[in-house]
This record gives C-alpha cells, sequence and structure tokens, in this order.
C-alpha cells in the first residue's frame, strides 16, 4: 500500500546554542536536539516516531516542516530540499506539508474565529475566498466532526478534542499530501484521544495521507503506524515495521520502552525492564552509543565505538552492535531471564 | 455588556461623591484660607474686618455645612466663581481643558507613533544593538524628572540654539491663519517632547514585553505553519493579541497625561489644566481647585472603565454580564 518515497530525511542535524556571560555572550556548547537523523517516507505511509520527551522528535518534526532552521542535513520533500527553497516556495511548500500541533489550547490564535483559523489558509494559497471560503470551512468542519454553525465561535468556545478537530481542519484545508502530527493526542483525555486517532485514521484513508506521527506513547502509536522509529537522545535506535518491533525488538531501549506499555489485562504479569539513572544531558551525550550508560548488555567498545544503523532483518534498521551480531547468545539468556519468555524468534537469521 | 456598562456608570456615582467630600477636606483643612492669604502681609486690617469678611465668604460655618453647601449648588450646575480670574469656574476649567489637549493629544500620539514600532522591533531583534538602545533609551525615559528634562531642553533650543520660545502658549500679534498655527507649533514641540517622553518610555517597555511573551506562542508558530508572509505572522497574529494588554495601559495613560501636565505646564508656562491646579491651590481659590481635581478624578474613573470595555472588545475570552 506504500507507494514512492515522498519524504526523505538525512542526516538532520539541530544544535541549540547554550550561551552564558552577562553583556558579552559567549558559546559554551550546543544542547544537541536533533543529531544525524535519517529515514524516508513512502506515499500512503504512517511514520511513528516514538521517544522519551527531549529526544528531539518535536524538533525534528519542525526541522521537516521548516520551521526551524537546521544546523545540518536535508530534508527531501517531492524531490526538493525543504531548506534550499526561497520564500515564496516556501510557502508553496506549506499547501502540500502540514502539521497538527500538540496543544489544542495554546495553537489557535485566541482572538480569531474558528472561520478565520480555518479559513485563512484558504484565503493566502489563493485556494478560496468569500462565499466559497466560508462553504469549504464549514465542509471541513463537518469531516472533523463539528458543525457548520461552529465558524463564528472562538477557540476558547470549545473542549479539548473539539479544539484538536479544529486544529485538523486548519491542517487539512490546503489539502496537503503529507501531515506531521505533533503528539496530537497527548494533551486530551484518554476516551478523546480514541476519537481523534480514529478521526486521523478516517482522514487518511479518505484524502490518501502521508502521516509522520510522533508520539511518546507506545500503544498510540502501534495503533496508527505502519512503521515506527525510536529516537533516544536525538538519534534514531531502531526503525521497523510497527508489528515487527513490537514482536522483535532489537535494541535495549526499545525493549525497555515496550516494558513499560500496560498490558490492559490484570492476569498477565509483564517483568518490566527499569533503566537506570535518568536520560543524560544532551548538551553532552555519552561517547559512542549514547545509551551505554543505562544498557545492561553495554561492553567496552560501546563506550568509544558510535553504532552503525544497520538493516538486521528485512526493513528492520538498528543502531545496536552489540545484540544481534556479537552477544546473541547472551542477550538472549538475559531476556529468558527477565521474561521468563521464548528467546525472540528469528534472531538467527540476523544479518540480512 | 449593556448591563455591566449601566453597573460600572452608577457605581460611579457614589464614588464622584466620596472623591469630592476628600478633595474638599484636603483642600480646607491645608493651612491658610483665602481670607489669611488676602490679607497675608497688610496690618492695618483688624481682627472684626477678617470675621466679617469669613462670614462673608461663609468660612466660618462648620465643614460639613460648607461642603453641603458646595454640593447643593454644585448639583444645581453652579460651581461658583474663581476668585482669581473673576470668571465662572467651570468656564475657567473648560477652557484650561482645551488648552491641555493642545500637549496631551499630540503628546499621547507621539508616544503612540515611537512606542508601537520601537517595542515591536526591539522584542522581534531581541538583544540587537537596536534592542539594548531602545533599553537604554526607556530607563533614561522613566527615570529622568519631567521638570529637569524640560528645564534642561528650554536651556538647548530655547536659550543656546534659539530655536524655539521658552514657553508659553502663543506670541501676541500672530497674523490669524497659517501665521498662527506655525506659531502655535512652535510653543508647542517642546513641552510635547516633554510630556510623551515618560508616556513613550513606559508604553516601549509594556510593548517590547507583550511582544515578546506573545511571539513564543504556538500560534505565532501555526499562523507561519500556515504559509503566511512573516509580515502578516507579526502584523496580524502576533500584534493583535499582544495589544490586548497594551490597550489598557494606553487607557489608563491618558489620564497620567493630565495628571503630569502640572509639572511641564509650570515649567512652560502653559495656561492649560495641570497650571490651573497648581495656581488654585496655592492661591486658595477652592472653587477652582475643586473642580479641576474632581475632573482629573472624572477622568480616571472613565479611562478606567473604556480600559475594561477595551479589554472585553478586544479580547474574544472576556465578557461582562
Amino acid at each position: 500500500m506504500a507507494g514512492d518515497v515522498i519524504l526523505e530525511v538525512r542526516d538532520l542535524v539541530k544544535h541549540f546554542p547554550v550561551t552564558k556571560g552577562f553583556l558579552f555572550q559567549r558559546s559554551v556548547g550546543a544542547v544537541r536536539a536533533v543529531d544525524g537523523v535519517s529515514f524516508t517516507v513512502r506515499e500512503g505511509e504512517t511514520l511513528g516516531l516514538v521517544g522519551e520527551s527531549g529526544c528531539g522528535k518535536t524538533t525534528t518534526g519542525r526541522l521537516i516542516l521548516r520551521l526551524m532552521e537546521p544546523t545540518s542535513g536535508e530534508v527531501i520533500f517531492q524531490g526538493h530540499n525543504v531548506f534550499r527553497l526561497n520564500k515564496e516556495e516556501l510557502r508553496r511548500l506549506r499547501r502540500d506539508m502540514q502539521i497538527i500541533f500538540q496543544d489544542p489550547y495554546s495553537s489557535l490564535n485566541p482572538r480569531m474565529t474558528v472561520g478565520d483559523i480555518v479559513g485563512e489558509p484558504l484565503e493566502i494559497h489563493r485556494l478560496a475566498r468569500g462565499r466559497e471560503k466560508i462553504r469549504r470551512v464549514q465542509e471541513l468542519l463537518e469531516i472533523v466532526g463539528l458543525s457548520p454553525y461552529h465558524v463564528n465561535r472562538y477557540p476558547h468556545e470549545f473542549s479539548g478534542g473539539q479544539r484538536q478537530r479544529i486544529g485538523i481542519a486548519r491542517a487539512l484545508a490546503v489539502n496537503p499530501k503529507l501531515v506531521i502530527c505533533d503528539e496530537p493526542v497527548s494533551a486530551l483525555d484518554v476516551s478523546i484521544q480514541a476519537q481523534v486517532i480514529n478521526l486521523l485514521e478516517e482522514l487518511q484513508r479518505e484524502f490518501k495521507l502521508t502521516y509522520i506521527f510522533i508520539a511518546h506513547d507506545l500503544s498510540v502509536v502501534k495503533h496508527i503506524s505502519d512503521r515506527i522509529a525510536v529516537m533516544y537522545l536525538g538519534k534514531i535506535v531502531e526503525l521497523a515495521p510497527a508489528d515487527e518491533l513490537f514482536e522483535n525488538p532489537q535494541h535495549p531501549y526499545t525493549e525497555a520502552l515496550l516494558s513499560a506499555v500496560p498490558i490492559p489485562d490484570p492476569e498477565v504479569k509483564r517483568e518490566r525492564i527499569i533503566l537506570p539513572g535518568d536520560v543524560p544531558s544532551p548538551v553532552n551525550p555519552p561517547s559512542g552509543c549514547r545509551f551505554h550508560t543505562r544498557c545492561m548488555y553495554a561492553v567496552e567498545s560501546c563506550r568509544r565505538e558510535e553504532p552503525p544503523f544497520e538493516e538486521v532483518f528485512p526493513g528492520h534498521w538498528v543502531a545496536c552492535p552489540v545484540l544481534p551480531f556479537r552477544h546473541q547468545r547472551s542477550r538472549a539468556a538475559v531476556v529468558a531471564k527477565n521474561r521468563t519468555a521464548q528467546p525472540s524468534a528469528g534472531l538467527s537469521g540476523a544479518g540480512g | 455588556m449593556g448591563g455591566y456598562l449601566a453597573r460600572r456608570l452608577l457605581q460611579m456615582v457614589p464614588l464622584v461623591f466620596g472623591i469630592s467630600v476628600i478633595v474638599f477636606m484636603v483642600l480646607v483643612m491645608a493651612p491658610g484660607d483665602p481670607v489669611d492669604l488676602l490679607l497675608a502681609g497688610n496690618p492695618k486690617v483688624r481682627a472684626e474686618d477678617i470675621q466679617a469678611l469669613r462670614k462673608i465668604y461663609g468660612l466660618d460655618d462648620p465643614l460639613h455645612v460648607r461642603y453641603v453647601k458646595w454640593l447643593v449648588n454644585a448639583l444645581r450646575g453652579d460651581f461658583g466663581y474663581s476668585r482669581t480670574y473673576k470668571v465662572p469656574v467651570l468656564q475657567l476649567v473648560w477652557d484650561r481643558i482645551g488648552n491641555s489637549m493642545w500637549l496631551t493629544i499630540p503628546s499621547f500620539l507621539l508616544a503612540l507613533a515611537v512606542a508601537v514600532p520601537v517595542g515591536v522591533i526591539s522584542a522581534l531583534r531581541q538583544y540587537s544593538a537596536l534592542d539594548y538602545a531602545a533599553t537604554f533609551f526607556t530607563f533614561f525615559g522613566v527615570s529622568i524628572p519631567a521638570f529637569w528634562f524640560g528645564i534642561m531642553m528650554i536651556y538647548v533650543f530655547a536659550v543656546v540654539l534659539r530655536v524655539l520660545p521658552p514657553g508659553g502658549f502663543a506670541t501676541p500679534g500672530v497674523a490669524p491663519g497659517w501665521p498662527t498655527v506655525v506659531d502655535r507649533l512652535q510653543y508647542m514641540v517642546l513641552p510635547v517632547v516633554v510630556l510623551s517622553l515618560l508616556q513613550m518610555a513606559a508604553l516601549t517597555r509594556y510593548t517590547r514585553s507583550s511582544m515578546l511573551e506573545v511571539i513564543r506562542q504556538d500560534y505565532v508558530r501555526t499562523a507561519r505553519a500556515k504559509g503566511l508572509a512573516e509580515r502578516v505572522v507579526i502584523g496580524k497574529h502576533a500584534l493583535r493579541n499582544a495589544m490586548i494588554p497594551i490597550v489598557t495601559i494606553l487607557a489608563l495613560g491618558i489620564p497620567n497625561l493630565f495628571a503630569g501636565a502640572p509639572l511641564t505646564e509650570t515649567v512652560f508656562a502653559w495656561p492649560g489644566i495641570g497650571r490651573l491646579i497648581v495656581e488654585s491651590v496655592g492661591g486658595g481659590d477652592y472653587a477652582t481647585a475643586q473642580v479641576a481635581l474632581l475632573f482629573l478624578a472624572v477622568l480616571v474613573l472613565v479611562f478606567n472603565l473604556l480600559a475594561d470595555v477595551a479589554y472585553a472588545l478586544l479580547d474574544p475570552r472576556i465578557r461582562y454580564d
């Protein structure tokens, strides 16, 4: 079902300078929010992007849209490098690439009516104006499950879920091809989350949308994604088809994350993998593999060498040299001890 | 909104009464009544004459009787005569307010025209050279006393450079028409600049901080994501939200301009309401001082109400009922 490559991200880097000093500021370092991220997205698919707070997933999303300028790297969207576009071309890009923001409360201008918020993109991209614009806005409101008579209301008159629907209508107004969903349900009640996710899925089918779905809630991401990328401290550590990732996680960080997903059955007990310590500061990330400070399988070389991002199964990429190749047996033993489950199948086929 | 307005206007009535009582008492309790001032340094006046004069002016009545007399007359529309100018107080105050407007309105507009753009650019280029310059200027503006700044301006432009008149309102004998306009403008320049400085500095500061807050809001990022030109993002989405608190400050700043006028008007010998207050209080012209001070109080009340109304009009999240 996935078509041609619509988006390619190559070695994307964003460092935020940390400055110090009074009157004369000097740069004393950089927060490495995104530090070499690469992936591709195919037309019609949903790529999930997961990771803890501060791992750089939101920054990655904003860089793709060029809502901020990167430190280095490339984003190729439909054959054009997003960072080379001039102002006018960038404005045209906004028709094809849109974003749904995390916070439905702060991301809508409080002084504008719903009609203005949703209708403004139509006007500036010369898609509709006047009565035609209003009609289109009302249509969009109906598509996202609101009522046409809501056009003259202000954002504060709506609930969180309704406001997020307004945000979705706004993003869809220009008929985009790619929509970056930046934690679109994190700020909503669980009962509302399901509604909004189902809406996003319906819209994807109806309008043939491509999604990049950023979230920290793994069960949400699993539900909606075709493929999932796991980020840790500004890097992607594992990228695999959704089911494959959940059934056969290769990176120890992914494994720990998955063990934290609650199982909706009180009878089932699972050993949670508790990672020691906190996420290190992105100002001075650990050398070598960034996860080595908290990794239970880490060996000496993890401290020195940055692990390559390799395809260990078809479509399954992971940046951990220890597990899939050199220490298969010892890992299997640890896994067996921790989970009292059978060792992950298919490890012997590694290297494919 | 209509009910709210009516309620607020009704609340003003007892407030104005209360203020008039306080103003009256403060004036009367100040040492030296009109008769003292009238006869000061005149050794030939006998004590009986003083008593007689006091009786004529009604100054020997108890305080509350005097206040009620004033109030009853005032309610009938009679605010008394100015002892100094020998004209009805209402007419005098009205004329002087008109004169003051020659200063307050231009200085308000000047403050607005400079402060909003400077504040916005300062916020957009935070920590740039321009921002530091604006910050320095605003600290200068809020900390410098108006009378001292006024005197310095007179010294530089009227005494040393001799390009502008040092004070006053108009040159006598100027032909009507264009020459009068040009003449008036020359007299206005210095007091307008001095009067607007404080307002300008404070407003720049408020605009800057309000703008800094707004441009970091998520909905400004949303506006960029829509593909709006940066000019529209700033002008329409950011500035319109940033102006909500600014409008309040503006509305409250207008009475401040009148209240700040006594110093400026005295320095520049401008015959406005501010100087009238200084003169009438100092000269024991109770009837005039009472009305002039009451005018300032009512001005504060009215603009407070206007600020609240503007708030509701500008911010759809605020509704009064």
